[in-house]
């Protein structure tokens, strides 16, 4: 009882506390505008996606036809498809077309159809990528024993935070940028009803650290609204405002953070279904990141001069429209880091995008690690496996959830769709969180100051993260430096940046 | 190390006083302190320019000498090199300066001998070989316990010169040495990202000093 008390006062403080309730910003839109959807068309997706439990957008094709195909080459290769759909249907990512066929909604089919085609190079279904994180809702825990796991205070000794010049692309849900209130629909329960959502930034996020957002899911343009928290929670470990006694502390918290939006949430899909009149709730699983989101932020956020790329994200499916971005991403000088995966214990599949990681000389597949040092429970394995992180894990924690991985991000109270019908993306919490995903920004953060450091080319600072790691576990016989668990070993931001002497 | 020259030059200047002759003739043995200016071209050239900038380090110092017969002497000498780099990170040959200050250490003590070629005139051409012993430390902003290096290591070194008598006991000289310092290779530095593992080199020196040789 006395206990149970003590979690409710904590709640009650945190609820109570000024810090909890966004900041607000001068140059937010004017209130009362509408939230941007995405179209009823991508809603629908999303929404049959998560009906079917599938890794793939219903219907949806990517497609590269063979260099010098002219348009009525492509059209013969089109109407391989029973629909037939014509070549001016293609909406064009670069240049990989984007087919969507409601008529065939199996997108394995409509790929292997047209892959078959003399005129094509591939056909790939836009796969869903899900966010890499086990959510917990406890109320209270003890802080940040990753930070000290892997001795981020000697780290800061020698590098302080990065610096403000360097950007950090989160491809994500998002991290908000707004302030203010929008209208939006969605389903009551028994019919459409017009509500008002307020948004806000995060109060433990300065509004001056972000960086040229855009959003490649919903429609909003340079405005990114997270409305799920993920995306909010993986760019504070990465670089969340420190040394400010206000909430939790990242890793290079000077540095920029840019919100690219490329993964839609339920309440994404949910506002988007009522916007077109769809009546009922959508899937609760209803939501996703398609590779071909995936593929334009990553382009985006290369050439609008991000330097680190975090990706937690992560499902089965090989995209080669996902691969070509992050090797247009190194090759122009960013270095990615990538959550390895969730699926240990859901049979061990291979996962992507960490699985290019290899073979890209300045991206990494990152595990995660728990409290007490092992391999997370849910942490993937495999040899694509080259750095471990610490990740939290709800199997090595206590009620109070003091083995997750706790930062800054939207109250579960306020956002979860299993708890309420009207929800408010305006009110900020320490929550914590378990997965690769809380593993892979660690890595990004590392990065992030190893590039303010000196480190400035991505296969110099993997080499640099992987050199200096501490190694754990037993070494593979195929390769005694590393081995599929934490590939090279746990992560030593200090080690890395102290560098080599001349004779140590 | 300062006094310890400070005392060879006095004991060769006195030695020299008392032979009391001049620098055209003399005893059948002789002693001559002096002292040294070195220029280093380090053999571990790739890490030195890494760290420091440049493979050229230089250095200041002094010795004795004592003639054991009319040609043969014996030398011991030492010299301090010290300069100021950064740490750095180098992958596959390429450097990343870190901005974390490092201050490298060098003091070879040198003990050898030599033969001194019979001359009429006032250049005596020399050459000789010495044991080397080098003390090498290094040192980090911010580094932790351990981190520190201070070591010695055993070499050899081959030298050869002239010395030009001046004015009665003094006279000045050139030397040129190859050094030879093996080291062992420690994995976390960038003397093993080079493969380098001699902190000898090429010195050129130039002597100047105080004392007598024999005719």
């Amino acid at each position: 009882m006395a206990r149970a008390i003590a979690l409710v006062a904590a709640l009650a403080v945190v609820v109570s506390s000024p810090v909890a309730r966004g900041q607000q910003t001068a140059d937010a839109p004017a209130a009362q505008a509408s939230l941007p959807v995405m179209s009823a068309a991508d809603a629908r997706a999303f929404a049959d996606a998560a009906a079917g439990k599938l890794d793939y957008l219903p219907g949806e094709v990517l497609v590269k036809f063979k260099d010098g195909v002219q348009t009525q080459a492509q059209q013969r290769a089109l109407d391989v498809l029973r629909s037939r759909p014509a070549v001016d249907r293609l909406e064009w990512l670069g240049d990989v077309a984007l087919l969507r066929d409601a008529s065939q909604p199996d997108a394995r089919v409509l790929a292997d159809q047209l892959a078959s085609q003399p005129e094509v190079e591939y056909a790939q279904p836009n796969y869903l990528r899900r966010r890499s994180l086990t959510p917990n809702d406890a109320s209270y825990a003890s802080r940040q024993w990753n930070l000290q796991t892997i001795d981020m205070p000697k780290a800061w000794d020698i590098n302080p935070g990065g610096k403000s010049d360097v950007i950090v692309a989160v491809v994500d849900t998002g991290v908000t940028t707004f302030t203010g209130t929008l209208t939006a629909r969605t389903w009551n329960g028994s019919a459409i009803q017009t509500i008002t959502l307020p948004f806000a930034t995060n109060p433990d996020l300065s509004a001056s650290r972000l960086a040229l957002p855009k959003d490649f899911v919903t429609g909003g343009g340079t405005i990114v609204l997270d409305t799920d928290g993920h995306g909010t929670h993986v760019s504070s470990t990465i670089g969340e405002d420190t040394n400010n006694s206000t909430l939790e502390a990242g890793i290079a918290y000077n540095v920029r953070i840019m919100p690219v939006k490329a993964c839609a949430s339920y309440w994404d899909v949910q506002f988007a279904m009522s916007a077109a009149g769809v009546p009922g709730f959508a899937d609760p699983d209803a939501g996703g990141c398609p590779t071909s989101a995936i593929a334009d932020g990553i382009r985006y956020a290369v050439d609008n001069g991000a330097k680190i790329i975090n990706l937690s994200i992560g499902g089965e499916g090989s995209s080669t429209l996902e691969q070509a971005a992050m090797q247009y991403a190194v090759d122009k000088g960013a270095f990615i880091a990538i959550a390895a995966g969730n699926a240990k214990l859901s049979g061990n599949p291979a996962q992507y995008p960490a699985s290019y990681a290899p073979n890209l000389a300045g991206a990494m597949a990152v595990g995660a690690t728990n409290r007490s040092g092992n391999r997370a429970s849910y942490s993937s394995t495999g040899s694509y496996v080259e750095i471990a992180a610490p990740g939290g894990d709800p199997l090595d924690s206590d009620t109070a959830g003091s083995g997750f991985i706790w930062q800054s991000t939207l109250r579960l109270e306020a956002t979860d769709p299993a708890l309420v019908l009207f929800p408010r993306f305006d009110r900020y919490t320490e929550v914590g969180y378990a997965g690769t995903s809380m593993a892979s920004p660690h890595v990004a953060g590392v990065a992030a100051l190893l590039y303010s450091q000196g480190i400035t080319k991505p296969s110099a600072i993997e080499q640099a993260i992987k050199k200096t790691a501490k190694f754990l576990g037993t070494p593979s016989a195929a390769d005694a430096t590393r081995n599929d668990e934490f590939g090279a070993g746990l992560v030593q931001p200090r080690t890395a940046l102290f560098g080599l002497g001349l004779r140590k | 190390m300062k006094h310890a020259l400070l005392t060879l030059l006095v004991l060769g200047a006195v030695a020299g006083s008392a032979a009391a002759q001049p620098y055209s003739s003399g005893p059948s043995i002789g002693i001559r302190g002096f002292g040294v200016i070195d220029a280093d071209a380090v053999a571990a050239s790739r890490s030195f320019d890494a760290v420091f900038g440049s493979k050229q380090v230089t250095g200041a110092g002094g010795g004795v000498e004592v003639d054991v017969s009319r040609h043969l002497f014996v030398r011991v000498a030492a010299t301090r090199i010290q300069r100021t780099g950064t740490r750095v990170f180098v992958d596959s040959g390429e450097v990343f300066p870190l901005g974390i200050a490092l201050t490298m250490t060098m003091t070879p003590l040198e003990a050898g001998g030599g033969w001194r070629f019979a001359s009429t005139s006032r250049v005596t051409p020399y050459i000789g070989a010495a044991y080397v012993s080098l003390g090498y430390q290094e040192t980090s902003d911010g580094a932790q316990p351990g981190e520190n290096v201070n070591e010695r290591y055993a070499g050899a070194e081959g030298f050869g010169g002239v010395q030009v008598g001046i004015w009665k006991g003094l006279f000045a000289g050139g030397e040129v040495q190859y050094r030879h310092v093996g080291v062992p290779v420690v994995s976390t530095s960038v003397m093993s990202q080079f493969n380098e593992n001699d902190l000898g080199g090429f010195t050129a020196r130039v002597l100047f000093g105080f004392g007598t040789r024999p005719h």
